[in-house]
């Protein structure tokens, strides 16, 4: 597996596939557990929404591993990964240490924590060096669709994080059934925390060359809140027409990676 | 990295595959299936019916990867899969249609026709990458 025969970087990144996975299945598939689990988290729509989205975005990371499991490791996952894993330790660390000692769950944290060494392992034992290898043009292909659509996504992150800067609160104000609350905050920073780590591989990927593993990763992703958006919209229960630039967004991602994937995937 | 050599195949299964998640998340979701359940006319479900949606839903995705893993790989080593999706997608579309025929009054006809065409979708795969064990519906 990854192309190695390296046993502490294939453990190291099973341990990752299996904190991902399981954080995956949870969040999307069954956030009334984590909502039992957190003092902090009441059972509300607000609260589901946003772990169903952390739970997407987790299948996504499982999808890389798996086609870096056929394909060989990859940088640009790399670079994804390990600052989304730290982001997400102070994260999950500072939301809890705000509650009374007896409310405190640091589960999250320390598994978290745990994947962030797992991929700073399986980085340094099998890459090497945190060398930044410039392509021959950017994003390293020829291909002016794929270049557009590149530039497109990394404008897309850095706005959303710019957005986030100016309001914080601006993602739940502009979303019709979200509830404000310091936990809806604290999730909306976690969603930036994503559109920074995305922000990382894109920048590397403008410099050393276009990852697959990060198409592929991507696909995923924009795929399942595509459906879940369709969901969301044939069964009536988006008020107010929803969010219009979540909408369009979602819209754009998905086929953005569609042609993406299909542009690249003969090269693979 | 699509293996499947035929284009119009791995047209298909790309729209039969992103319908499967489509129907997988609706069936996962108690909201969703709830809505599914209003819209095609049916009696609000229970408990023990969303249940069952649910393992529906996982039985779909399923068949969603497995849909994707057939892109993976030449049509050669998914011939079995082809035939069994084909002769899954027959006995749903009749099962469907038995039900349109008898029911009193159809509310909604998006099941037998979405059904309808995932059947024509993998008898056009069965055609295009010989998968066909004999020459039955050969026109097809």
């Amino acid at each position: 597996m990854f192309k190695t025969d390296d046993k502490v970087v294939q453990i190291s990144l099973a341990v990752s596939y299996a904190i991902m996975a399981m954080y995956a299945i949870i969040n999307f598939f069954n956030p009334a557990y984590i909502i039992d689990q957190y003092a902090s988290l009441e059972a509300n729509d607000t609260n589901v929404f946003f772990l169903s989205w952390f739970g997407m975005m987790n299948f996504g990371a499982v999808a890389g591993l798996i086609y870096m499991g056929y394909k060989g490791l990859d940088r640009a996952y790399f670079a994804y990964g390990i600052p989304l894993s730290a982001l997400f330790v102070y994260w999950g660390y500072a939301g809890q240490s705000v509650l009374p000692a007896d409310q405190q769950n640091y589960t999250a944290a320390v598994l978290l924590g745990v994947n962030f060494i797992a991929l700073l392992v399986a980085r340094i034992k099998g890459m090497g060096a945190f060398n930044i290898d410039k392509a021959t043009n950017l994003w390293g292909t020829d291909d002016k669709i794929v270049q557009g659509l590149l530039w497109l996504g990394l404008v897309g992150q850095v706005l959303f994080i710019i957005q986030y800067i100016i309001n914080p609160a601006g993602f739940i104000e502009q979303t019709p059934g979200l509830e404000m609350s310091d936990v809806g905050l604290r999730f909306s920073m976690g969603l930036m925390f994503f559109a920074l780590a995305w922000t990382c591989t894109l920048l590397y990927q403008l410099r050393c060359g276009y990852s697959m593993t990060m198409v592929v990763t991507g696909l995923v992703v924009s795929t399942m809140f595509f459906m879940t958006m369709l969901n969301f919209f044939i069964s009536g229960s988006v008020q107010d027409g929803g969010n219009t630039q979540l909408t369009a967004v979602v819209i754009l991602n998905f086929f953005g990676s569609l042609i993406l994937f299909f542009r690249l995937q003969s090269k693979h | 990295m699509i293996k499947l050599e035929d284009r119009i195949s791995v047209v298909i299964l790309c729209l039969v595959t992103a319908m499967a998640i489509f129907y997988s998340l609706m069936m996962l979701g108690d909201g969703w299936a709830t809505a599914f359940m209003e819209r095609a006319g049916r009696p609000a479900p229970n408990e023990d019916t969303l249940y069952w949606m649910g393992s529906w839903g996982f039985i779909y995705l399923a068949l969603a990867v497995g849909n994707i893993c057939a892109l993976l790989a030449p049509a050669s080593d998914s011939r079995v899969y082809f035939r069994a999706m084909a002769f899954l997608a027959m006995v749903s579309f009749l099962r469907v249609l038995g039900n349109t025929i008898i029911s009193d009054e159809v509310v909604n006809y998006v099941p037998i026709i979405a059904q309808l065409l995932v059947l024509i979708g993998y008898s056009v795969i069965l055609s295009r990458t010989s998968s066909r064990v004999g020459t039955h519906f050969g026109w097809l």
